[in-house]
């Protein structure tokens, strides 16, 4: 009891420190101009929506208090999950309601929003308002990640918030270990490292999960993102494994009538599909059993808990199972790698023509039913600040602004990291968002039906695509895209 | 005599929150039903389509597939729930130590909310880490995975429907056994009757009303079941947990489909009150014939 | 014999108990473990308590303002569906309303709506249609607290009459506010039903408070001569006429009771309490 007491007055104080540390660190340069750009919002209350990710939680934490401080304009940022925070935000856009200043976009969904007229285009907004103009804010100190929420003409519809690729995760401990190395080279005549194709990431996956059975361990080959409900097993094979074999938005052609099926001239059932989905249902039959229950989260709590070897792991949970102790068994033990592939995928990447993997991430946009739009120009260009952008990349392992690689504490973590900011720097090239659909979760709701039937095994992978990719056709002629 | 209009003027209020915030929703979205509206379509705006969200429904595999799924849950839970309802109300007929505090436990599924109920079972329940399975596992080696196996879900859909909801009706029959005469139970016991028969004819038929009431209301909420089952299963594996709720929820919240969402639900909210109104019929009609 | 007996419930009991609340403990031992325990083969005992869930949650002021929230909506709602149901049940109950019945029926098919789809219509009509000026319902609790209305008035209302019906209305001094007073009398006039009633073991739990009020229902029927003593038939013309929503309620002693269980015995004859007498020992 009294051991008890003592632990929480500890972490009590702990947890106080870590938050008063966080606001202090932060200087804005150029302070007068903001107190001055705030003034005249005197007493305005800005609303946002986003989902709660760890980056998120760090502008509604930290910097909108900071904000408030400076320029005295409120700031509340809800922070809730990501079916909720679509559905209050498409409402409010869609209703003209008006109740949110700020929502945020994840990359998938700006089309959607874009073909609405729902957003605000900053570009043009700060260029009609020039007194509303922060001199240290510039389109320029954006990473490449910021096309993606451009529209027409090239304005910006939204702040790059947060911004990650899925990457191949694997344990440097196992790797490493000289005993493991040498039973691997026995068993298959291979020096153990990083898989760089499909095969070689099969092989060492078996070859861990029977290691982890022989030597009694909690311990599989693989992850699996394979959730037999939820969309987030739709996603893992769309976006993170298809493309690997070649198979690249989705299957569906949008320049050709959005055909989805092979014989209309699409690529959701074509043999590479079916390959790529055959070899990640045989991957997730050697995961841990709690797979067929997991989403993104599950994934990298999964791999923080030391249950897999290797795994495709979403970016932004990466910096937090790298190094964080409180969260992870395995800080200090993770490498990145760029995903295994097939032959010609790299090279049809490196010509623009695919990509390797999922380069995610969001923005807040600026719903045009806003009633406080210049207040929130002003918050927009203030999360866009290179200064405040160092702490929030080491709480949210997140970077939209080519000036954070350089910082103190990013290089750190990069390092800690096996050079995860560095790949997301020097190969983010390599990964592309969602594609440019405005139909993204009706296709999925259309199909994942079906996909949760493959995932179960009451329909074969092969009749499934085939089914999916009629189905996708019929939602799409639904809608009113395919003609 | 107390008048009338003091009657009318005690109920205004009820009325008036039941037709603002119950009947215009409902004819909001029984207009709704007899149109086309996805704000993502190419054409976001609403269209008339007549009776297409109908005619579609009936050729809806994943609605029909859901229906069926709903009315198996629905049956076997309300069910269960009954009996044991019905068992421990009983129980707590008869008179033993620290009753009071027995009843207090078996009241607090009640209170909890029923994502966080979703939450716990979903916790309790995750294959290999979850504690069921894992006890099952090293107890009788058996594999009780909900991400796989279609019978497994769905009975832990109904176990955890049962243990959230069971002591709602306890609660209820015990209100009403406690109220029933002795003098109908005595007669029969002269004349003869085995416990069977006492509960078939005697106490049954006297604590008809408040079964009814409790069936009711376990129905119509056991038909609208969404939070708990979209938490642990998310309507799967495959479709096996995709209850009418969680169907109308896909259609709706994800899928934007508001127009075909409307028209399930309207379905829905007519099956529903078609099956109160047959089990109305059924229990009650009959007897007042005999009277 | 007895005394095995009772062994023999407090056994059951223990169990049924345990199961009851397995999943609430095990609900606790989650909050004290770290995310990263969750991810292990779970043991059922106890072995550490780690309280940071505890004060994350204490110290997360979003979660805090949630509370709040939750606590005026959920309190709002209660207090304002118990006032609105008590005052539509007494008025089904008291007064002899045109189509009582089928309003009482509809109520109820207010809650059996699927809520997802209706949603979308309440939140139009809450930000747009219902306003007064400048003044909407848009993010505001009273707005939560009406919404919810929708769907727990229903439920207070099926609860909250039968009990009412069982209320006795005494032509000379009806209505609610004298009735301590009436059951002050009860217990002096009629020691059988106080004695064998409820109070002995009140306690302010649902399952107890249930209870109490349906037994009480039963004594004051029992001790209504002029209800009781009616010949058979009679009651049956008083079923007829409720039937078609009417029925002098003045001398009807239980208008539920007739309209729910028209064909069955208990009220027919005066029963004796020696039955209950026995439930409750």
């Amino acid at each position: 009891m009294n051991f008890a007491y003592r632990l929480s007055v500890s972490a009590i104080a702990l947890t106080m420190m870590t938050g008063a540390s966080f606001a202090q660190d932060i200087q804005i340069q150029n302070s007068e101009w903001w107190q001055n750009a705030g003034q005249k919002f005197d007493g305005v209350t800005l609303r946002g929506v986003t989902e709660s990710t760890p980056a998120s939680n760090y502008v509604a934490d930290v910097l909108a208090p900071k904000f408030e401080e400076l320029t005295g304009i409120d700031v509340q940022i809800e922070t809730t999950s990501w079916d909720q925070m679509y559905d209050k935000a498409i409402k409010d856009m869609e209703a003209k309601t008006g109740i949110y200043d700020m929502v945020y976009i994840e990359q998938d969904i700006i089309y959607a929003y874009l073909s609405r007229n729902f957003l605000v285009n900053l570009t043009k907004a700060l260029d009609e308002n020039a007194e509303l103009k922060a001199p240290e804010y510039s389109e320029e100190n954006f990473t490449s990640f910021v096309e993606n929420f451009r529209g027409e003409g090239g304005g910006l519809y939204g702040v790059p918030m947060e911004a990650f690729i899925k990457v191949y995760l694997y344990r440097t401990d196992l790797f490493n270990d000289p005993d493991v190395q040498a039973a691997f080279k026995e068993k298959t005549g291979k020096d153990l490292k990083p898989a760089t194709t499909h095969a070689d990431y099969a092989e060492i996956a078996e070859f861990f999960t029977e290691y982890g059975k022989a030597n009694d361990m909690d311990l599989w080959g693989t992850t699996a993102q394979a959730h037999t409900g939820h969309p987030a097993s739709w996603y893992e094979y769309f976006e993170s494994v298809a493309p690997t074999y070649g198979v690249y938005n989705w299957g569906i052609d949008a320049s050709n009538n959005y055909a989805a099926t092979v014989e209309n001239g699409g690529t959701m059932n074509s043999p590479e599909a079916k390959e790529a989905l055959k070899w990640w249902l045989s991957m997730r039959d050697i995961a841990p059993p709690e797979s067929v229950q997991s989403t993104w989260t599950e994934v990298a709590t999964t791999f923080a808990a030391g249950r897999a070897a290797q795994g495709l792991v979403y970016g932004e949970n990466a910096a937090w199972i790298a190094t964080d102790e409180e969260k992870s068994r395995v800080v200090g033990k993770v490498g990145v790698a760029l995903p295994p592939l097939e032959p010609g995928v790299m090279e049809e990447a490196e010509s623009g023509e695919g990509y390797i993997g999922y380069y995610d991430g969001g923005a807040f946009g600026l719903p045009v039913t806003s009633k406080n739009q210049d207040a929130a120009l002003l918050f927009m260009q203030f999360m866009a600040l290179p200064e405040v952008q160092e702490d929030w990349a080491a709480a949210g392992s997140r970077i939209t602004l080519t000036s954070t690689y350089d910082t103190a504490k990013v290089m750190e973590v990069d390092k800690e990291l096996g050079g995860y900011y560095s790949m997301l720097r020097d190969d983010g090239k390599l990964f592309k968002g969602a594609p440019e659909y405005p139909f993204h979760r009706q296709v999925i709701e259309a199909t994942s039906p079906t996909f949760y039937e493959i995932l179960t095994g009451s329909i074969g992978p092969d009749e499934g695509l085939d089914m999916m990719a009629e189905k996708a056709e019929a939602e799409l002629k639904n809608l009113g895209y395919r003609k | 005599m107390q008048s009338n209009r003091l009657g009318w003027i005690l109920l205004a209020p009820t009325l008036v929150i039941l037709f603002f915030f119950g009947v215009v929703p409902f004819l909001y979205v029984l207009w709704l039903s007899f149109h086309q509206w996805n704000p993502f379509a190419l054409d976001p705006t609403i269209v008339y389509n007549g009776a297409d969200n109908f005619r579609a429904l009936v050729f809806d595999s994943g609605f029909l597939s859901s229906l069926g799924v709903t009315i198996a849950f629905v049956f076997f839970a309300v069910l269960s729930e009954l009996i044991i309802g019905y068992l421990l109300a009983q129980a707590f007929l008869k008179e033993f130590p620290g009753k009071a505090f027995f009843r207090t436990i078996h009241t607090l599924p009640l209170i909890m909310a029923p994502i966080i109920v979703g939450s716990i079972w979903k916790l309790m329940t995750t294959p290999s880490i979850g504690i069921i399975p894992s006890l099952l596992d090293s107890w009788f080696g058996f594999d009780l995975n909900i991400g796989t196996s279609a019978v497994a879900a769905f009975t832990v859909t109904v176990v955890m429907d049962v243990w959230h909801w069971t002591p709602l009706v306890t609660l209820t029959l015990i209100a009403a056994l406690v109220s029933l005469p002795a003098d109908p139970f005595e007669q029969a016991q002269i004349d003869g009757a085995n416990k069977r028969q006492i509960f078939w004819h005697i106490t049954l038929p006297m604590i008809a009303p408040a079964l009814l009431a409790t069936v009711f209301i376990r129905l119509m909420d056991a038909l609208r079941t969404v939070d708990e089952v979209l938490m642990l299963t998310g309507g799967g594996p495959g479709s096996a947990t995709r209850y009418l709720g969680v169907h109308i929820f896909k259609e709706v919240f994800p899928k934007t489909n508001y127009g075909y969402g409307s028209a399930v639900s309207i379905i829905v909210l007519y099956l529903t009150i078609v099956s109160c109104w047959l089990l109305y019929v059924a229990l009650i009609a009959p007897r007042n014939k005999k009277a | 014999m007895r005394r095995q007996r009772t062994w023999l419930y407090l056994l059951f009991w223990i169990v049924v108990s345990f199961l009851t609340l397995f999943p609430i403990y095990w609900l606790f031992v989650i909050s004290v473990k770290p995310a990263v325990e969750l991810f292990s083969t779970p043991e059922i005992i106890l072995s550490s308590v780690y309280w940071k869930n505890y004060v994350d949650v204490i110290y997360d002021e979003t979660l805090r303002g949630y509370m709040v929230n939750s606590l005026i909506i959920s309190t709002g709602n209660a207090f304002l569906v118990t006032t609105l149901g008590f005052l539509a049940c007494y008025a089904l109950s008291r007064f002899n309303l045109g189509g009582k019945e089928s309003i009482f029926f509809w109520t109820i098919t207010n809650r059996m709506a699927p809520p997802a789809v209706f949603l979308l219509p309440l939140f139009l009509l809450l930000t747009q249609v219902y306003r007064i000026g400048d003044f909407t319902l848009l993010d505001t609790k009273i707005g939560m607290i009406l919404v919810y209305c929708t769907f727990n008035l229903p439920f207070a209302i099926w609860t909250l009459r039968p009990t009412i019906d069982g209320i006795p209305k005494e032509p000379r001094r009806g209505g609610l506010r004298r009735r301590g007073e009436r059951l002050d009398g009860d217990h002096r006039d009629r020691p059988a039903a106080g004695a064998a009633g409820p109070r002995r073991d009140a306690d302010p739990h649902l399952g107890l408070r249930l209870e109490r009020v349906s037994a009480r229902r039963d004594a004051d029927q029992l001790q209504r001569p002029h209800a009781d003593d009616r010949p058979v038939r009679i009651r049956h013309d008083d079923r007829h006429r409720m039937g078609r929503d009417g029925g002098d309620l003045d001398v009807h002693p239980d208008p539920g009771a007739d309209r729910l269980q028209p064909g069955s015995a208990p009220h027919r004859r005066r029963p004796d309490l020696r039955r209950r007498e026995r439930m409750m020992r």
